[in-house]
C-alpha cells in the first residue's frame, strides 16, 4: 500500500519559514527544488488559520506548497501527507566490490559524503563492524550542486546553514556508529560537498574558470567542524571542481591500468580514463532525470519505486508496496524493454502514437519524460565516446561506480545506448567510501592520494567538437 | 532538376548524407540558391518546427533534423553571401558570459537561419562587449541563451545595458521562464527553438 499517512499539526506564527519550523519538529519536507516553489513536492493542506501566498490571502481549507505560504494569524492547522516528506529508508550503497582493507588496530570511521545521500562504515581490524546511511539534510536547499553553490553564495549565514546541515546529517551517522572511541575519521565527497563541509565559500566552483578554492583539505579535529567526535578528520583531496575526492578515492582504490576507465553515473557523470597518453578525466553533466527529478512520476530509489520493469504490468517495487512512482533503474528498463517490443521508436516516441503510457494505476510516463531520459543517457554515452575519441583509444574495461550502477540492468543500459557495447564492465560499488576507508585505516595513504590528484588531465567536454555530434547521435534509441 | 521533395524529406528525417548529396548536386547543376532554400530547406525546417510546437516532435528529432539542415547550409553559406540574398533581418545569437552550453543555442541559430534570417552566431561565454559588436554589425535582435541558474542573472545585465536602445533582447534556455523574462524586462522569451523563431517573427513584424 502506498503510505497514505497524514500528519495533522498546529503551527504557531513565527518569522521562520514554514519548512524550517517543520524540519525542526521532525517533519522535513521534500524540498528538492530548494524551496523555490517549482517542484510541487511539498504540498500540504491548510486546514484553518489565515494564510497567504504571493501576497494574497488563501481561502481555507486549501492545498498549497508549504515553501510558498506564510501564516498570518497566531496559529493555524495543517495536514502533511507522508508523501510530501523527505523519503527515508532509500537504497543507499555502502558496499564495494574489490580489495581488502589494510590492517589497522584501532577502530576508525569512513564516510562518503554525497550531494543526496551519506553513507558511513565503522571498521576495526580490517573488518566492517557496522554500516549506516542517511539523506544529506542539505537537500532542502536544492537537489543539485549548482543550487547548493547558489545558496551558499547568498550570504555568510547561508554558507553556515549548509555546513551545519551536512554536519547534522553526519552526526546522526556518527551516533549510530558510536564514534566516541574511534581514532580517525576519513571522508570523501565531491568538491562542492568537501568545500562546504570545511566551511569554505564554494562560489568559485560555480563560475568559469572553475578553480577550486582548495584541492587538499587540512586534517582537522572533527569537533572543530561541529562533528560529535574528537578524532582527527581526514578528507580525500579533489582533482578539480567537478572531479572531486569521491573520484580520487575511486581512482586510487582501483589503480586504473592502461585501457581501463572509471565512470561514476550520477547527476554529474564523471569519467576517468587511463589512455595511452596518461590519465584523462571529464565531467558530463547528465542531470538528475535518473534520480527522478523532472519526471512526472519519477522518484528516488525508495520504498514504492518501480525498480525493475519487464513489460506491461510486470515490474518489481522497492519495499514490496504498491507502486508510487518509478526510479532510474526502472526507467532505464522501460526504455530498453519497450524499444525492443516496438512500443517506442528510435526517437523515443510512443507507438502507436500517444502522449503517455500507464505503467501502474498511479504511475505513468509522458513523452516529455522520455525526452528527458534520452538527454541524460546521451550525456553519459557522449561523455565516454568523446573522451575516447579525443584520446584516439577505446577503453577495454569500464568500472561503474556509484549507487545507480549497482541497481541498473547492465544489458538494458547497453541496449538503450547509455553505455557503449563491446566492453568489459565491472560494477565497482561505492568506490568513494572504499577510498575513504583506506585512508581512515592508513593515514599515510594521503601521500598516494595527493599524488593521484596531480596526474589526470582534465578535458572540458564543451571544447571537444565531437561531443555535440555524439550527444545528438546518442539521443536516439538504437 | 533538383528533387525538392526529396531534399525536404531528407531534412525532416535528419539524414545528413542525403541532404549533403542533394544540395551538392543542386549546386553542381547551378540550381538557383534561392530555390534550394525557399523550396527545399526552409519549408522543411519550418515544418519540423511546427511539428515540435504541436508536440509531434521532441528535442531529439529537432536536433537531428537541425544537424542535417546545417550540413546543407554549410555548403550553401558561401554562395548565399555571394548572391546577396535578401534576408528577413539580422539576429545575433549567443550563450551568455560564464556559460559554455551551446547545443540549444546552435539549434536556435539553425532554426532562425532555416526561417530565413541572417544569423550572427556569437558563440559561448558572450559578455556585453560581444553583444555590442553584434549591434555594431547591424543585428537588430540579440538572442541570449543560458543553461545554468548561475549564469541566468547575466541576462539581466545585458537587458539593462541595452535599455533605451533600438535593439531588442530575447532570452531562452532550460532554466529560463516567461516570468523571468518579464521580471528582467526582456523583449521576448521562447521556450524552445521554434518559440525563438515565433518571437523573432513577431518582433520584426512590429518593427
Ligand atoms: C550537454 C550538457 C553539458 C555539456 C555541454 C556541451 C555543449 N557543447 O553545449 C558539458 C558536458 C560540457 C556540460 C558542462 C557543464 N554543465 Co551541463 N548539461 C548538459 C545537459 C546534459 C544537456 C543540455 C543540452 O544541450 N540540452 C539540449 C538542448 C537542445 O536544450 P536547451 O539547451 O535547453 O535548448 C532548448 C531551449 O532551452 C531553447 N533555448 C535555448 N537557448 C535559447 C535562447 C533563446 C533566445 C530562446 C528563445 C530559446 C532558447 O531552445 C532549445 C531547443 O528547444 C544538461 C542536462 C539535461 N539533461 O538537460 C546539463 C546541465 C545544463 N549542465 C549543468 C551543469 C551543472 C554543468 C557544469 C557546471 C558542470 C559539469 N562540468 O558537469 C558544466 C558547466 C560548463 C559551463 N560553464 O557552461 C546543469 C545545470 C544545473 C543548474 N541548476 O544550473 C544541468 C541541468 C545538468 C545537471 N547537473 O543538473 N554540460
Amino acid at each position: 500500500m502506498p503510505d497514505k499517512t497524514i500528519h495533522r499539526l498546529t503551527i504557531l506564527r513565527s518569522a521562520e519559514p514554514l519548512p524550517e519550523v517543520l524540519a525542526r519538529h521532525g517533519f522535513p519536507l521534500d524540498l528538492r527544488c530548494g524551496g523555490k516553489g517549482t517542484c510541487g513536492r511539498c504540498l500540504i493542506k491548510l486546514l484553518n488559520g489565515r494564510w497567504e501566498c504571493d501576497g494574497q490571502e488563501l481561502p481555507v481549507p486549501i492545498q498549497a506548497k508549504a515553501c510558498q505560504v506564510r501564516l498570518l494569524s497566531d496559529s493555524g492547522e495543517i495536514a502533511i501527507p507522508e508523501i510530501s516528506l523527505q523519503q527515508r529508508n532509500g537504497k543507499m550503497s555502502s558496499d564495494w566490490a574489490f580489495g581488502s582493507l589494510p590492517e589497522c588496530a584501532e577502530p576508525v570511521i569512513a564516510i562518503d559524503l554525497g550531494t543526496t545521500t551519506i553513507a558511513a562504515v565503522k571498521i576495526h581490524q580490517g573488518r566492517i563492524l557496522k554500516r549506516a546511511s542517511c539523506y544529506n539534510a542539505q537537500n532542502r536547499f536544492g537537489d543539485n550542486i549548482i543550487a547548493r553553490i547558489s545558496h551558499a553564495e547568498g550570504s555568510a549565514e547561508s554558507l553556515v546553514e549548509l555546513q551545519r546541515a551536512a554536519v547534522a546529517s553526519i552526526n546522526e551517522l556518527l551516533a549510530e556508529l558510536e564514534a566516541e572511541n574511534v581514532s580517525r575519521i576519513a571522508i570523501a565527497g565531491n568538491t562542492v560537498m568537501s568545500t562546504i563541509l570545511h566551511g569554505i565559500d564554494p562560489s568559485p566552483l560555480g563560475k568559469i574558470p572553475f578553480i577550486p578554492p582548495l584541492r587538499v583539505f587540512p586534517v582537522r579535529k572533527a569537533s572543530e567542524l561541529g562533528l560529535k567526535a574528537e578524532a582527527p578528520l581526514y578528507t580525500v583531496p579533489a582533482i578539480s571542481a567537478y572531479i572531486g575526492g569521491d573520484l580520487t578515492a575511486g581512482l586510487a582504490e582501483l589503480r586504473l591500468a592502461p585501457g581501463e576507465m572509471l565512470v561514476d553515473i550520477g547527476t554529474n557523470c564523471e569519467i576517468i580514463f587511463h589512455a595511452p597518453q596518461g590519465l584523462v578525466c571529464a565531467a558530463a553533466a547528465a542531470g538528475p532525470a535518473f534520480e527522478g527529478a523532472g519526471i512526472h512520476c519519477g522518484m528516488r530509489a525508495v520504498d514504492g519505486a518501480i525498480e525493475h520493469y519487464f513489460g506491461k504490468d510486470k515490474f518489481s517495487v522497492i519495499g514490496d508496496t504498491d507502486p508510487k512512482g518509478i526510479c532510474g533503474s526502472g526507467m532505464l528498463d522501460f526504455l530498453a524493454v519497450e524499444r525492443q517490443a516496438g512500443h517506442l521508436n528510435e526517437f523515443g516516441r510512443l507507438q502507436p502514437q500517444r502522449e503517455t503510457v500507464a505503467l501502474a494505476p498511479e504511475v505513468f510516463l509522458h513523452e516529455r519524460d522520455i525526452a528527458q531520459l534520452l538527454k541524460a543517457k546521451a550525456a553519459v554515452a557522449s561523455g565516454i565516446l568523446a573522451l575516447e575519441e579525443h584520446c584516439q583509444s577505446q577503453a577495454g574495461k569500464i568500472f561503474l561506480a556509484g549507487g545507480f550502477a549497482q541497481y541498473l540492468n547492465l544489458n538494458n543500459a547497453i541496449a538503450i545506448g547509455m553505455l557503449p557495447a563491446g566492453r568489459e564492465y565491472c560494477i565497482a560499488g561505492n568506490t568513494s567510501l572504499a577510498g575513504a576507508a583506506h585512508l581512515a585505516c592508513q593515514p599515510d595513504f594521503t601521500a598516494t592520494l595527493e599524488k593521484y590528484i596531480e596526474s589526470p588531465q582534465e578535458i572540458h567536454l564543451n571544447s571537444l567538437p565531437a561531443f555535440e555530434d555524439h550527444f545528438i547521435d546518442n539521443l536516439m534509441l538504437s | 532538376m533538383t528533387d525538392f521533395a526529396a531534399l525536404q524529406a531528407a531534412v525532416l528525417k535528419g539524414n545528413r548524407n542525403d541532404v549533403k548529396d542533394i544540395v551538392q548536386q543542386a549546386i553542381d547543376n547551378q540550381e538557383d540558391i534561392n530555390a534550394i532554400l525557399d523550396r527545399g530547406m526552409i519549408p522543411a525546417m519550418r515544418e519540423i518546427g511546427e511539428r515540435f510546437s504541436r508536440n509531434e516532435a521532441y528535442v531529439p528529432e529537432l536536433l537531428i533534423a537541425a544537424r542535417a539542415m546545417q550540413a546543407g547550409l554549410t555548403l550553401l553559406e558561401p554562395l548565399i553571401a555571394a548572391s546577396g540574398r535578401k534576408t528577413l533581418g539580422k539576429v545575433a545569437v549567443g550563450t551568455v558570459k560564464g556559460d559554455l552550453h551551446d547545443i540549444g543555442k546552435n539549434l536556435v541559430a539553425i532554426m532562425l537561419k532555416g526561417a530565413g534570417y541572417d544569423v550572427l552566431d556569437l558563440g559561448v561565454n558572450c559578455d556585453i562587449g560581444k553583444f555590442e559588436e553584434a549591434v555594431a554589425q547591424g543585428a537588430s535582435i540579440l538572442a541570449c541563451s543560458s543553461l545554468l541558474t548561475t549564469t541566468m542573472p547575466y541576462m539581466k545585465e545585458v537587458v539593462e545595458h541595452f535599455k533605451g536602445r533600438k535593439v531588442k533582447i530575447i532570452i531562452g534556455g532550460a532554466p529560463v521562464t516567461q516570468d523571468y523574462a518579464d521580471e528582467i524586462g526582456a523583449d521576448g522569451y521562447g521556450e524552445d527553438a521554434n518559440g525563438a523563431v515565433k518571437i523573432v517573427d513577431k518582433l520584426f513584424q512590429e518593427a
